[in-house]
């Protein structure tokens, strides 16, 4: 389905590409939000206009972790009289080597996609004589 | 900062800048598109960074003022740093009192990390005077908490004025733009005005908003991480 338009548009201001967006290979950045916790790290994503089942989610042997996700309806951008048109979103994110990669889990609600990255439990207890 | 500015003898403002959850802009610009307000000024600084904004041919300062009968609207499509924020607070003042402007009301978001889908609406007054608009409209008090960048400084520059101030705070994301919020904003500020406003037409785009402000919702939060680090409370200076 193609973007409506509206009226409604012309009070906002124009519709910009993130620099990160790729109008050759049709991906967009998603926006991101981390916070680290003393137990865990909490990385949201926003993916609007996706699916739940549109979603993929990999790490690698360097705790990169990559999200790809497919847009239920294609997305335009108008550009210097260029409709671009959009159809992924994807985003890359390291990680530093603490972290917990079998206990990863991840929620997606409202097009929003939670994951929480547990640390590692390292170092010793120290006796105090 | 300079208004150019239009004399008129209406009395109420609507306020509307990018500040947490783009909640304030969203809200305005729904409102000025519903209501066909037209523009009748601009608020112009010289630290601005020079942008315009071109629609269909027309040129769109980022400050804009609206107008329609006796509702004015101030949106800007810019956040502030915490230098100008004083500024813009003070050109909302003046032009409130050269345009015999009663009271205003602002429109921002409320930081919530993991909110409720049902957005709460708390509303927060400079004087006494719009207290019983709470009540009437059934919005809760906002009882508690800190405030700081644009926001805090039109409350500040209202509060020490004649001229009373309503802030009303929409529960959103802080990070991510949240037209969903603004839904509830807008809802609420019918009510206050007494005006009809069908939702239908931002409902029904709230995804493709949140694609688009993107680049917006990304300038404003580091605007605002500018403000939060210059408000910083300091420790009394016998402790340091």
């Amino acid at each position: 389905m193609e973007e409506e338009n509206s009226s409604f548009q012309s009070v906002f201001p124009l519709t910009q590409l993130l620099s990160q967006d790729d109008e050759e290979t049709q991906i967009l950045s998603p926006l991101t939000f981390i916070k680290e916790f003393e137990t865990h790290w909490l990385l949201e994503v926003d993916l609007p206009l996706v699916k739940k089942d549109d979603i993929t989610i990999t790490i690698d042997s360097c705790n990169l972790i990559t999200i790809n996700a497919k847009l239920k309806e294609k997305f335009y951008i108008e550009k210097l009289g260029n409709r671009l048109q959009f159809q992924f979103f994807r985003k890359n994110i390291s990680f530093p080597v603490n972290i917990d990669k079998n206990k990863i889990s991840a929620k997606f609600s409202f097009g929003r996609l939670s994951l929480t990255i547990p640390k590692k439990k390292v170092g010793r207890r120290i006796k105090v004589e | 900062m300079k208004t150019k500015l239009t004399k008129n003898d209406s009395s109420v403002l609507l306020i509307g800048f990018p500040s947490n959850g783009l909640v304030g802009t969203f809200t305005v610009s729904y409102i000025i598109h519903y209501l066909n307000m037209e523009m009748i000024g601009e608020i112009e600084h010289s630290d601005l960074p020079p942008a315009l904004f071109v629609e269909n041919g027309e040129i769109l300062p980022p400050i804009r003022i609206y107008k329609k009968d006796n509702l004015f609207v101030i949106i800007s499509d810019q956040p502030f740093d915490p230098y100008l924020a004083n500024d813009f607070a003070q050109s909302v003042l003046h032009y409130c009192k050269e345009n015999n402007i009663r009271k205003i009301f602002m429109i921002s978001g409320m930081e919530t990390i993991n909110r409720d889908p049902k957005t709460k609406i708390y509303g927060l007054v400079t004087h006494q005077t719009l207290e019983n608009i709470l009540y009437e409209n059934q919005i809760s008090k906002f009882l508690g908490g800190s405030i700081f960048g644009t926001d805090a400084a039109i409350i500040n520059a209202f509060r020490k004025s004649n001229i009373p101030a309503l802030i009303i705070y929409a529960e959103c994301h802080p990070f991510f733009p949240d037209p969903e919020a603004s839904v509830k904003a807008i809802s609420t500020l019918a009510q206050i005005l007494k005006i009809k406003i069908d939702t239908q037409d931002i409902e029904k785009r709230i995804e493709r908003l949140r694609i688009q402000h993107r680049n917006l919702m990304e300038e404003t939060v580091k605007a605002l991480q500018q403000q939060q680090e210059r408000k910083q409370p300091r420790a009394p200076q016998i402790y340091r």
